[in-house]
């Protein structure tokens, strides 16, 4: 009959056998053979013995007073860590979202523009660029200088003094006499036109001058 | 009114939550020196080891909620923290603190049974000097804390089959020191 090693029985006799089939194989060996037994039993009764006195302090320890020490030193320990903890805590910052919005917010809106604007074909940025320069005229009545318009292009423009049509190098003006009060408008479909009240009758006399195409 | 009932209520769960440490210290101090004083095998290093073992806990103090899980949690804690230890350090400090050192008296024990008990001890410690740091560490987590073989081995950081072998070794050497002790108590009879 062949014995289970010593390293088996000592496994087996605190229950630490891996795998069913070993386990059941030195449970059968051991239930039959004496020596096995009185082995198992021996280092079963050594685990208990070292589990009875694991409750029981060193010789000649003071446990009291030790406790005592240890308790008011692990106090000590955890003020201490609370301590550490607080003079390392990060101060609270003002909050500055708000700006750091705005500023992330202004960069993407440019860039959206210079990439819009690269975009565009040039004729189609011409044309804004104009319609642009006429809103402006619009709105402050001063003409500012246009971009020189492209050759084949016409071009209407619309002052405080005259309504002009402007093909390639001639030029068509419909002036009107000087009025503290002119109104001028610019349509991106073709048109522009000026309104003024006359300052010798006093009537409102409206111009206005299409362009259809060819 | 409101302002008045804060700091009351402040102070009053700071109150519990420090009754509360108070206990988990008291509960668990003598069983954690004892499992720290077993694997280092000296009083001033368990002592040190326990104070960091418990102040590591607290420091968490959320995990306490349950007494049961927090136990067994810290008793994870203490064993790491002498494993550490004993990696960090590579040996055994055996000076011990002269100062605590007092006479022991239990009241329930006539003093024939005292020094009985005493000297065995004494003796079953003396049988656990004789195993590597590797071997004692896993004896005591696995057959006095009660750990399963799967928990001693996650806990020192090695495969369950190394964890094994260790258990093994240390049942087999203190099995056959105790049977050496006897041979020779009874030869000197």
């Amino acid at each position: 009959m062949k014995h289970p090693g010593e390293h088996q029985l000592a496994l087996f006799a605190g229950g630490d056998i891996a795998g069913y089939w070993e386990r059941w194989r030195i449970s059968r060996h051991v239930s039959k053979c004496g020596d096995c037994q009185s082995e198992v039993r021996a280092l079963s009764e050594a685990s208990q013995q070292l589990r009875a006195i694991a409750p029981d302090l060193p010789a000649d320890l003071n446990w009291n007073r030790l406790a005592e020490e240890m308790t008011g030193n692990i106090r000590v320990g955890l003020a201490a860590g609370e301590a550490i903890a607080r003079f390392d805590r990060p101060v609270a910052r003002r909050p500055r979202l708000g700006w750091n919005a705005a500023l992330v917010l202004t960069c993407a809106t440019a860039v959206f523009l210079v990439a819009f604007w690269m975009s565009l074909p040039q004729q189609q940025a011409q044309h804004l660029m104009a319609a642009l320069q006429r809103i402006r005229v619009e709105r402050i009545g001063a003409l500012v200088k246009p971009a020189a318009a492209p050759q084949d292009e016409v071009v209407l423009e619309a002052s405080s003094s005259s309504l002009d049509v402007r093909e390639n190098d001639r030029t068509m003006s419909l002036t009107h006499p000087h009025s503290d009060v002119v109104t001028v408008s610019v349509s991106l479909h073709g048109s522009a036109g000026v309104r003024y009240v006359d300052a010798d009758t006093g009537q409102v006399t409206t111009n206005k001058v299409y362009y259809a195409e060819p | 009114m409101s302002d008045l009932g804060a700091p009351s209520e402040l102070e009053a769960s700071q109150r519990a939550a420090q009754e509360l440490q108070n206990r988990f210290v008291s509960d668990n101090l003598r069983r954690i020196f004892l499992l720290i004083y077993r694997i280092v095998q000296n009083v001033a290093d368990a002592q040190d080891l326990t104070q960091e073992a418990f102040i590591k806990a607290l420091q968490r103090q959320e995990q306490l909620k349950d007494a049961e899980k927090a136990a067994h949690w810290l008793s994870r804690i203490a064993s790491n923290t002498a494993i550490d230890f004993l990696r960090r350090s590579g040996r055994v400090n055996f000076c011990e603190i002269d100062s605590l050192v007092e006479p022991l008296s239990e009241p329930s024990e006539s003093p024939e049974q005292a020094v009985l008990r005493s000297e065995h001890r004494a003796y079953l410690e003396e049988g656990l000097t004789f195993l590597t740091e590797r071997e004692r560490t896993a004896l005591l987590l696995r057959d006095v804390e009660g750990l399963g073989a799967d928990e001693v081995a996650e806990q020192m950081n090695c495969s369950k089959a190394t964890v094994r072998s260790h258990i093994a070794n240390a049942r087999i050497k203190f099995r056959r020191y105790m049977e050496r002790s006897r041979r020779q108590s009874g030869r000197k009879k």
